[in-house]
């Protein structure tokens, strides 16, 4: 499902420097990556999702090297195959919670926003308990309500990829488990890839793989 | 149309920040918007009234104040001319006299003939036309404000409440009440010339007092000589029974009259009667009312543009703290912004989100400026004709 070979980065102006010789990741599998901070768990993400580009190096998503799309088709990439969860749940306060489900449908026109996606939003809403609240403005929703938008939002395109980072760094162990719940079920469902940085070592449990980047450090590159 | 709906969901929920624009941004347009639509409106009413009226006649001293006085009776006059001056341009055309210098209830009361109804062409709207001395005719302003219908009556103003001995007020029947012309017409009271020579005291009448019912009235009584207490007759009145008692001292050539509208046979008598009255001996000034409406219009149009200049100068600076506001409005949605561009958001859909709002708020500003200049310009020709009556 992803394969990354012989990767190099590093931000302009910064000593920091990310090489990965080589990772692969299967469909369906979910994977925890974890480590310090300033390690590159998030640059990580951002290579895989298209936001960063390599200096180097390959990122095969699928049977797409997103490292050789140009700018227009990586966004298209990351919108249509890739959903994003953030530590921050990331929710636009001015739309409702279904126009925040259905952002990703909002902001581009790759995705086509028609009756099934509605129905679509109303099927992910039931299935997360938001289905009363889908006409609500996100502010007035708890911590705990607030990511399972930012998970069905993620969901929505029904993406081949999911990636979150620290998505449950906001969370109380009560709702942590839940969204954690939620995410694995719907990538088990859906069979979907899960990638997600985490500095919580008590989650780890529920992944398939986890990947250290503390050995990085140690070693120099990850491989 | 994504973009739209996206910029009016934010529109809509930061309502309070998009209202403050819009009215920012109404402010800055509508202001010299509803002042273009005014004075346009402006000069056409005051063009149009001057147009109308060929030349005019009137005690040496300012022209424009002669003007402003002849066609909508509000600049105060003191100097007269006689009204005797007609004889004279008789022989040119048309004299048709002015007399404002009483008023009833602080509404100009306009002494002229029965000539001056035809050359503005002003018809009745009910009742009847001035028949006879003591009648008026209320402008249908003046009938909506007062609330009067022919057969009512009006009072003329006292000039000086403390002078007992003075001229009492006229009580003036209300003959007839004229068609809205939405001219100073519409706001003065109109009385024949003779009527505004009484209530000057150019003519009186005598009540038969001797048939007064009202003891209480009566101080002497000596046989047929009966001594009435004037303080309790505050005003004189005109009726079927007293008319004929009232009559002028004097020649009516020698009464005063305030201006005199001037209607010359044709281009030669126009030339011929500014040519007599231009001298320095005349006691009298003629003047063309269209030039010395085009000569205060130019002022005000000089002072239009300085108005103008000084709206551009506060629009460039509304224009700044709107790009100010979207500009901190932008760093305060970086994050909105960097997590849509995660998503697979293109920063030219981002641009297009802030320009759609941005457009919202346009628009809604530019429905307020069209409604309201659209409500100015109907209402124009009223606030206008209220603001040259005062």
């Amino acid at each position: 499902m992803i394969e990354i070979r012989n990767l190099k980065f590093r931000y302009p102006n910064s000593g920091f420097r990310l090489r990965v010789d080589a990772m692969s990741i299967c469909k369906g599998e979910r994977v925890a990556v974890v480590g310090p901070s300033g390690s590159g768990k998030t640059t990580l993400l951002n290579l895989i999702s298209g936001i960063s580009i390599p200096e180097s190096g390959q990122v095969q998503v699928g049977t797409t090297d997103i490292s050789q799309l140009d700018d227009r088709r990586r966004r298209d990439f990351r919108i249509s195959r890739i959903g994003a969860v953030f530590q921050q749940f990331e929710l636009v306060d001015y739309l409702s919670v279904r126009e925040n489900i259905l952002l990703p449908y909002l902001i581009t026109n790759v995705l086509k926003l028609d009756r099934l996606v509605q129905q679509r939003v109303d099927e992910l809403a039931r299935q997360t308990g938001l289905s009363d609240k889908l006409a609500r403005r996100v502010q007035l929703l708890s911590q705990g309500e607030q990511q399972r938008v930012a998970i069905c939002r993620a969901l929505l395109p029904s993406p081949e990829l999911i990636v979150a980072d620290e998505p449950t760094g906001n969370l109380d162990p009560a709702n942590k488990q839940r969204a954690l719940d939620l995410l694995f079920q719907q990538c088990q469902q859906g069979n979907l890839t899960l990638i997600a940085v985490t500095h919580d070592h008590s989650i780890l449990g529920g992944f398939n793989r986890t990947i250290d980047f503390a050995d990085f450090l140690d070693s120099g590159s990850n491989s | 149309m994504k973009s739209m709906r996206l910029a009016w969901r934010y529109v809509q929920h930061h309502r309070m920040k998009s209202v403050l624009m819009v009215f920012c941004i109404v402010l800055t347009v509508l202001l010299p918007v509803a002042l273009g639509i005014l004075l346009s409106s402006f000069n056409k009413q005051i063009v149009a009234r001057a147009n109308a009226t060929p030349l005019l006649v009137g005690a040496r001293g300012s022209r424009v104040d002669l003007t402003m006085h002849a066609l909508y009776f509000q600049v105060p006059v003191t100097d007269t001319i006689r009204m005797g001056l007609e004889d004279s341009i008789k022989e040119f055309g048309q004299a048709i006299p002015i007399h404002v210098r009483i008023s009833a209830d602080h509404i100009p009361v306009v002494g002229t003939t029965l000539e001056y109804f035809e050359f503005r062409k002003m018809s009745l709207r009910n009742g009847d036309g001035l028949m006879r001395l003591g009648d008026c005719v209320l402008g249908s302003n003046v009938a909506r404000l007062f609330n009067k219908e022919p057969g009512d009556f009006v009072l003329t103003d006292r000039e000086n409440v403390f002078e007992i001995a003075g001229d009492y007020p006229l009580k003036m029947r209300v003959a007839g009440i004229l068609n809205r012309t939405r001219t100073a017409d519409d706001d003065a009271i109109f009385v024949d010339i003779k009527t505004a020579w009484v209530v000057e005291g150019f003519g009186h009448g005598h009540n038969d007092v001797t048939r007064s019912h009202d003891d209480n009235l009566v101080m002497d009584r000596q046989g047929n000589s009966v001594t009435l207490s004037p303080a309790v007759l505050p005003y004189t009145e005109i009726t079927d029974d007293n008319i004929g008692s009232f009559h002028f001292h004097g020649d009516f050539a020698g009464f005063p009259v305030t201006s005199l509208i001037v209607i010359p046979r044709d281009n030669r008598s126009e030339a011929l009667l500014q040519g007599r009255f231009d001298s320095s001996e005349s006691v009298a000034c003629m003047c063309k009312p269209i030039h010395e409406v085009e000569t205060l219009m130019g002022l005000v149009f000089r002072v239009q543009k300085f108005f103008y200049a000084n709206a551009i100068l506060i629009g460039v600076s509304t224009l700044l703290l709107l790009v100010l506001v979207v500009a901190l409005s932008i760093r305060l949605r970086e994050r909105e912004m960097q997590t849509m561009f995660k998503m697979g958001c293109s920063r030219a859909t981002i641009f297009k989100l802030i320009a759609a709002e941005l457009l919202l708020v346009f628009f809604c500003a530019a429905i307020v400026v069209s409604v309201s200049a659209w409500t100015i310009g109907r209402m124009a020709n009223e606030i206008v004709s209220g603001l040259l009556v005062g």
